[in-house]
């Protein structure tokens, strides 16, 4: 492996010991047995990938957008329509699910890239919401689909080689692709394409008139963020064995927005530890008490007032950028 | 299809437009002056309901009056309780969390407003129960009149929409004809230049986020007797109010009530004809996904919305 591979630094620090943690603990998990344990974890692995292509846009790119759920929406129900349909193949159903979340990304991203700062914020909340109503109006025949969402007959079937039903090989694929997609997103972040990404956020005047296309670079960004995030949906959909509107709803996009900003944006770790401590607070608080959000709301205050750099910040050498 | 049908469904179009105008007048000015992004102001329609209805159901209560025109004012005595419980509310919120946040980023203001956002659903599920409450219009106000020879159409709506107009007016005087309206619009398109002309800017702020929960207060605690109050009916407001700001351009009042009465229209319009012709299934997601493509197509070729006031 090249130096410095995943971090960019040359010493092993804090960063690296988190991560190698985190990976122990996700190879040996399954072990263990206990399989609302392991549901857990493969969930952090999945949400974790969608946090990661929202982190692409929003730590690099500086485009805050609030309606990634659109996507986790996307590939969860091009899986399970494709399955109703009588498609079960793992290698149609997936490609498709990431293919058709990053046409949608192209057609979004081409209207709501025209805009900036607080209507881009709003636009892409917008957007969800029309696609939150359109999940909506989706039926199969009498019984699926519409507000009660869709059920996946049968988990995807990847000719016989992979057996999805059981828990422990389904955590162990996710836990590889999760693997693949930190790896290529951070052979994209460290590119010349990602460096004119952020410099489209530091100063976008100047990248114009360096020659630079900035509304074609966001948009490519854009479309591999909706690819990353419509994978992790069809994951998604493969995990819990079902889908429905509720999965487009804006309070997703806007957990999604925490998991990240609490990690730490414009990092790769941030948003997987962001996600690990989201869903574990989730799980932790909503164990005590049904008013999980009347704690987590004003927890979320404290955190931006006091606490902006997110948890990846504190364990970040000082000086050092991203 | 009846005309008579048709004109009422435009006149709900109008009324719902008027509606969310009260909405996105204080949220256009929140966004356009302060640059503040505000995820809470759908709270403030839910919580006005809430507050609202209480009110109106311990003031009846209270007085055990049975006469008409005497529960009537009761209501209207309950109105302005409720907008003022949350208007205070608001105040508090100001004072101790906004503005420490004014100097942050947009993302900043996102995810505390979301916190907060997530904290007064549960705040009203706690206080109010998850059921949705429902409060009787007030009895002078349950005959439907006679608008037009032949045509007659619900008092209580031509009510609300009358009220709504004149805070539309009163807004517009406020804005165009007074000193303070004349910081507002100097705001919105130029906030450093007010503030280093010496100009209070803090008080403006204050100013305007409590104008801005009164306008909202008022819309959900004036629809309260027509869909009834329940948890997280802020937050789909919110976003259609979002959708009009955005239309209208952050910052135009104008553009705002333009915008507010086009999506009025479309909504209910939408509602009621796409399902004849697409069926209960598709119909009626279709309607609901129209206003989001009307604002699409909008800012396709308007990217900073049709009345932006400009800056710098």
């Amino acid at each position: 492996m090249p130096k410095g591979l995943l971090f960019g630094s040359r010493s092993f620090d804090l960063r690296h010991l988190t991560m190698l943690v985190l990976l122990a603990v996700m190879l040996i998990l399954p072990l263990f047995g206990d399989a609302y344990l392991l549901r857990v974890a493969t969930r952090v692995i999945v949400l974790s990938m969608v946090a990661i292509s929202l982190d692409i846009l929003l730590g690099y790119g500086g485009l805050i957008s609030f309606g990634h759920a659109m996507f986790l929406g996307s590939g969860g129900y091009v899986l399970g329509v494709l399955t109703y349909l009588g498609i079960g193949n793992g290698f149609v159903v997936y490609p498709a699910a990431i293919a058709l979340s990053v046409v949608l990304a192209c057609i979004v991203g081409m209207i709501v890239l025209r805009t900036v700062g607080v209507y881009f914020i709003m636009i892409t909340l917008a957007f969800a919401q029309m696609l939150y109503y359109l999940a909506n109006g989706i039926r199969i025949g009498e019984n699926y689909g519409g507000d009660e969402g869709l059920p996946l007959p049968s988990r995807t079937d990847f000719l016989g080689a992979l057996n999805f039903n059981d828990p422990a090989v389904f955590h162990y694929f996710t836990l590889a692709i999760l693997v693949a997609i930190l790896y290529v997103s951070y052979k994209l972040v460290n590119s010349r394409f990602g460096r004119v990404i952020k410099a489209c956020r530091d100063n976008e005047r100047r990248a114009k008139s360096l020659g630079y296309n900035t509304f074609g670079y966001r948009l490519v960004a854009f479309m591999i963020s909706g690819g990353i995030a419509g994978l992790a949906g069809a994951l998604h959909m493969n995990l819990q064995k079902f889908v429905s509107p509720d999965e487009l709803h804006w309070i997703i996009s806007g957990d999604l927005l925490i998991m990240v900003i609490v990690g730490g944006a414009n990092s790769l770790i941030g948003p997987i530890i962001g996600t690990g401590v989201f869903v574990l607070l989730e799980e932790g608080i909503s164990n005590l008490t049904e008013h999980w959000m009347a704690i987590f709301g004003p927890m979320l205050i404290l955190i931006v007032l006091f606490g902006r750099r997110g948890i990846y910040g504190l364990i970040k050498p000082k000086g050092e950028d991203g | 299809m009846s005309l008579l049908l048709i004109i009422e469904q435009m006149l709900n179009g109008v009324q719902f437009g008027i509606m969310l105008f009260l909405m996105a007048a204080g949220l256009t000015l929140i966004f356009g002056i302060m640059d503040f992004v505000n995820l809470t102001h759908g709270s403030l329609y839910m919580l006005g309901g809430f507050f609202g209805a209480k009110s109106i159901a311990w003031l009846t209560a209270l007085t055990g009056w049975s006469d008409i025109w005497l529960l009537t004012l009761l209501f209207v005595l309950g109105v302005m309780l409720g907008i003022l419980i949350t208007v205070g509310l608001n105040a508090i919120l100001e004072v101790t969390i906004f503005r420490r946040l004014y100097s942050g980023t947009h993302l900043d203001h996102v995810l505390a407003t979301f916190g907060l956002l997530l904290f007064f659903n549960e705040f009203a599920k706690i206080l109010f129960g998850s059921e949705p409450m429902n409060v009787p219009k007030p009895p002078t106000l349950l005959s439907p009149i006679e608008i037009i020879p032949g045509i007659t159409y619900s008092s209580y709506r031509l009510a609300i929409t009358v009220v709504g107009i004149l805070a539309a007016i009163g807004l517009y005087l406020l804005i165009s004809r007074t000193r303070v309206g004349m910081l507002i619009r100097a705001g919105a398109s130029n906030r450093e230049m007010v503030a280093g002309l010496g100009m209070n800017i803090n008080r403006l702020f204050t100013l305007v986020f409590a104008l801005g929960a009164g306008l909202a207060a008022l819309a959900g605690v004036m629809t309260t007797p027509l869909t009834s109050v329940q948890v997280g009916i802020g937050e789909e407001i919110m976003i259609l109010t979002f959708v009009v700001i955005v239309i209208g351009g952050i910052g135009s009042i104008r553009g705002a009530f333009i915008a507010s009465i086009l999506i009025g229209l479309i909504d209910t319009i939408g509602r009621f004809l796409l399902p004849m012709f697409l069926g209960y299934t598709l119909g009626p997601a279709i309607a609901a996904m129209a206003i989001y493509l009307a604002m699409a197509g909008v800012l396709f070729f308007r990217p900073s919305g049709l009345f932006a006031p400009g800056r710098g």
